[in-house]
């Protein structure tokens, strides 16, 4: 049987990477009973990247590759991985998705007709502008930044800066003409790859917000697998998806040499500096909070604050 | 393969609507939703395809230029601004016609989109053509090949995407692209001669002095006066997008802004009844490509899980050693699936399986990604699914073969156009440092 | 009222268009002169569209302005061209009324599944709910063209 896999990004990155490593790993696992076929750039639903999860859920597509971000308007309760420095690094990511938070979030979305089979990750989203480094709050005043959703409107506008919603094929003539002063995105998932770093000069890697992806089957096909099935799933899921979080992680380690060699000027913030942010976005990490619902927000923060 | 599968069965259909005198768009959907059928997959998807089809912000450039057209026209300012053109040039051989291909050419450094262009400009220069003899089809044809150039004159939206497929510099694509785009300009200008149905010289029917009595420097200084504003929209325009004032979709909202600015407090022609019936006709345009782009939306997604294009341009590629050969046979995959299908779309299914042998023949992605986009600008112009003739069809009120007709001759200027960059690759590293 | 009914698409066309295009503009005048910018103003615009588009094509098609090619059928002896004409007009009936069944089913899915807009957070529905309605106009002003009939 041939499964029709749908991701967001395009043939080159590491989404499809991770998606043709568990295509390989399913047939592997499955004697061959199981292939995948991976569509890139959302081109399932047409380009819209909002809806795939959703055409997933209702079973008209088989399996999806996306990011929490990209799943908010189906679950709202997923943006809170991305809540403003809600993590300090990745021990903290791979503890909430191990444990209850991500538990959690796995029952909501099994409510949306999605059952999670593994995460992955998009990565830390870092602030990058055309205008001067940008090492405090002070740096973000008046900045026109180009943004992706709501939440980060509420962040850029504690920061004093001017946020605004546009397409991403808009936003790179924009930032080149200098419509957008800056961008916020991350480094292995779309800096380099789109080459954000042609129009851009200063990049600081404030790690302000992260964004994980899963691996999620639809519902009604999961629920039709007998159980040896299922363990081959999963199986493949899980390989692919911790292969797919180690090419990630070393192309963002290594992508801020590469934004170096590309001309960009690199802050790296103190602690102090990242103290700073933290309490300027205090207000809109105090709102997203409530809006998601103080308890799921309560079993991110305290896994994500454990030691 | 012993059956045509779905994606055959769709191309099949699609034609036999056509012919049946279906409406082209709804010949598109018709035939898609077949396909899915006989695929079983993807009919409890056509509401999401649909909107999702439609609801594209760079798309939406195509409604507010041709209402900012729509306005130039009704309230009087392209006249003027073609008065100017007629002082300046109208005099040298081609007229008009030359006039026109300038504008167009001129135009592709504001806008993004062929549809676009022919909306915003092409009212005006047709008309302007048949004054000088032109005939409407012939007219028709120039404006939307030269509007297409508007995809490969910077800024381009599908340059954009080329650059971030193949990993190579947009900047550096943007630049490298104004040369051909140059050239598959002045090509177009040979086909000029072949056009005027009536001698306009020996019939007088356009002086290119509209000014009796003045000199050439009076009349030129009088019709500059005269059509000001509307000379300056290209200015505000460009000047607005390259300091960075707005982003090229904004251009079309700022610029019919900037008509009723004009009509109404430069010139008073603006009449609340003009502007509704303007704004209503503008909605009825930009509705009639999007139609088409909606339901074409729904073929290509067949195209895509059929892997139509996969299937035999990789039969294709294995034909030959010879690199001239594949590149013939990559252009011909391109110029054929832009019969079909947009830009956009046709770069997500094509690019995937020709990069890798761009890459594997050491071509170089500038030059490649140029040609693409000539290429696809073609496709803009070639029947049954030509975007650009559908805006003119829908401008001039010709039926489409008509136009795709006046076309032919563009088309074959292109085509050499994409020959000639193919065959010097130095075209595209001239303004590169 | 029957003016109502005769102009009600030309209507919500005008007044959609002119309230995207200054929305827009106000947009770009506030991003350039203030530290503020309208920041969903790119979902709203979109949305219109998908509105704008619908509509305007009941316009278009009242008028009979969907392009066709009739290279074929103009070389057909006229009783013959009649009929084709008719089975023309019985596909493009049927594709619409496919399509209102298809948008129906849009907007069902999405009052169920809750699904909200990316920037505002409004339910998505609202921005499909005219869409099944949309479509349905554009058929009945299809078929008016049709009984209305054409050069044939
Ligand atoms: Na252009
Ligand atoms: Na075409």
């Amino acid at each position: 049987e041939t499964l029709r896999l749908s991701h967001n990004t395009g043939d080159t990155t590491t989404w499809q990477q991770g998606a043709d490593k568990f295509a390989e790993l399913l047939a592997a696992e499955t004697g061959g009973e199981y292939e995948v076929r991976v569509f890139p750039n959302a081109q399932l639903s047409g380009g819209d990247q909002m809806k795939q999860a959703e055409m997933t859920g209702r079973g008209a597509i088989d399996l999806v590759l996306t990011s929490a971000i990209n799943v908010t308007p189906l679950a709202p309760e997923m943006a809170a991985f991305s809540l403003p420095y809600l993590y300090s690094d990745y021990d903290a990511v791979d503890r909430t998705t191990a444990g209850k938070a991500g538990d959690k979030m796995e029952e909501i979305m099994a409510g949306h007709g999605i059952h999670i089979l593994a995460w992955g990750e998009n990565g830390f989203r870092e602030v990058t502008n055309s205008k001067h480094p940008i090492t405090s709050p002070e740096d973000m005043q008046g900045l026109k930044m180009r943004v992706a959703g709501p939440m980060y409107i509420d962040v850029m506008n504690d920061l004093g800066a001017n946020p605004q919603q546009m397409q991403w094929t808009e936003t790179f003539p924009a930032l080149q003409q200098g419509v957008v002063d800056g961008q916020e995105n991350p480094i292995g998932a779309v800096i380099i790859p789109q080459r954000v770093y042609e129009v851009q000069k200063y990049i600081t890697p404030w790690h302000y917000s992260y964004d994980p992806l899963f691996l999620g089957i639809s519902k009604a096909k999961w629920d039709g697998l007998d159980d040896e099935t299922r363990a081959q799933f999963q199986k493949a899921a899980d390989e692919a998806m911790a292969y797919q979080i180690e090419i990630s992680r070393e192309a963002t380690a290594e992508g801020l040499e590469y934004l170096k060699e590309q001309g960009m000027e690199v802050y790296e913030p103190t602690p102090e500096d990242l103290a700073a942010f933290k309490e300027a976005t205090q207000p809109s990490f105090d709102k997203w909070s409530e809006e998601i619902g103080a308890d799921i927000v309560k079993l991110f923060t305290d896994e994500a604050n454990a030691q | 393969m012993a059956d045509i599968g779905a994606g055959g069965l769709m191309v099949g259909l699609f034609f036999l609507f056509l012919a049946l005198r279906v409406p082209v768009a709804f010949a598109l959907g018709l035939s898609a939703l077949a396909a899915m059928w006989q695929l079983g997959f993807g009919l409890d998807l056509v509401g999401d395809l649909l909107s999702a089809g439609i609801a594209k912000f760079s798309l939406l450039a195509i409604p507010f230029f041709i209402l900012a057209g729509n306005l130039m026209g009704k309230l009087g300012i392209a006249d003027r601004m073609i008065r100017f053109f007629r002082v300046l040039v109208g005099g040298l051989p081609g007229g008009m016609g030359l006039v026109g291909t300038v504008v167009c050419l001129f135009w592709g450094a504001v806008s993004g989109s062929g549809p676009a262009s022919v909306a915003a400009i092409g009212p005006m220069i047709v008309k302007s053509m048949e004054e000088d003899g032109y005939s409407r089809a012939f007219a028709a044809g120039l404006v939307s090949t030269g509007a297409a150039m508007s995809i490969v004159i910077p800024p381009s939206i599908g340059l954009v995407i080329y650059g971030v497929l193949a990993e190579t510099s947009i900047a550096d694509l943007f630049i490298a692209a104004i040369i051909p785009g140059l050239v598959c300009g002045a090509l177009m200008l040979c086909a000029l001669p072949f056009g005027r149905v009536r001698n306009a010289t020996a019939t007088k029917a356009l002086s290119p002095n509209p000014y009796p009595g003045l000199s050439y420097g009076a009349a030129l200084w009088r019709s500059f006066m005269d059509s000001f504003w509307g000379l300056m929209t290209p200015v505000v325009i460009l000047g607005g997008i390259y300091s960075g004032i707005f982003t090229p979709t904004e251009a079309a909202i700022v610029a019919s802004v900037y008509a009723l600015a004009v009509g109404g407090l430069a010139y008073r022609t603006l009449s609340i009844r003009g502007l509704y019936e303007c704004l209503a006709d503008s909605a009825a345009g930009s509705s009639v490509v999007m139609l088409v782009v909606a339901y074409a939306g729904l073929f290509g997604w067949v195209v895509t899980v059929d892997d139509l294009i996969g299937q035999y341009s990789g039969a294709l590629l294995g034909l030959s050693q010879n690199q001239w050969v594949i590149l013939a046979v990559i252009m011909l995959v391109v110029l054929i699936a832009g019969m079909f299908m947009d830009a956009v779309t046709i770069m997500f299914i094509c690019l995937p399986i020709f990069l890798p042998v761009m890459r594997e023949l050491q071509w170089d992605p500038i030059w490649f990604g140029v040609l693409i986009m000539v290429n696809l600008a073609i496709g803009l112009i070639t029947p049954p699914v030509g975007i650009n003739l559908y805006v003119a069809a829908n401008i001039t009120r010709l039926p489409l073969e008509k136009v795709a007709r006046g076309a032919l001759p563009f088309l074959l200027t292109s085509l050499i156009g994409l020959a000639v960059i193919a065959a010097f690759p130095g075209l595209t590293r001239v303004m590169l440092p | 009222m029957r003016l109502l009914l005769d102009q009600f698409e030309k209507l919500v066309c005008a007044v959609l268009l002119l309230l995207m295009t200054l929305l827009g503009f106000a947009n770009v005048v506030i991003r350039y002169g203030t530290n503020q910018s309208l920041a969903a103003t790119e979902e709203l615009l979109t949305g219109g569209f998908v509105l704008l588009t619908v509509f305007g094509a009941a316009i278009a098609a009242r008028r009979g302005e969907h392009l066709a090619v009739e290279l074929v059928t103009d070389m057909l002896p006229a009783p013959l061209r009649r009929a084709v004409i008719v089975i023309a007009t019985l596909l493009s009936v049927l594709l619409l009324a496919a399509s209102v069944w298809f948008c129906w089913q849009l907007l069902v899915n999405q009052m169920g599944n809750g699904m909200r807009s990316y920037a505002l957070g409004l339910p998505l529905w609202w921005y499909s709910a005219a869409l099944p309605f949309g479509f349905a106009l554009v058929l009945i002003r299809y078929v008016q063209a049709a009984l209305r009939g054409r050069d044939g």
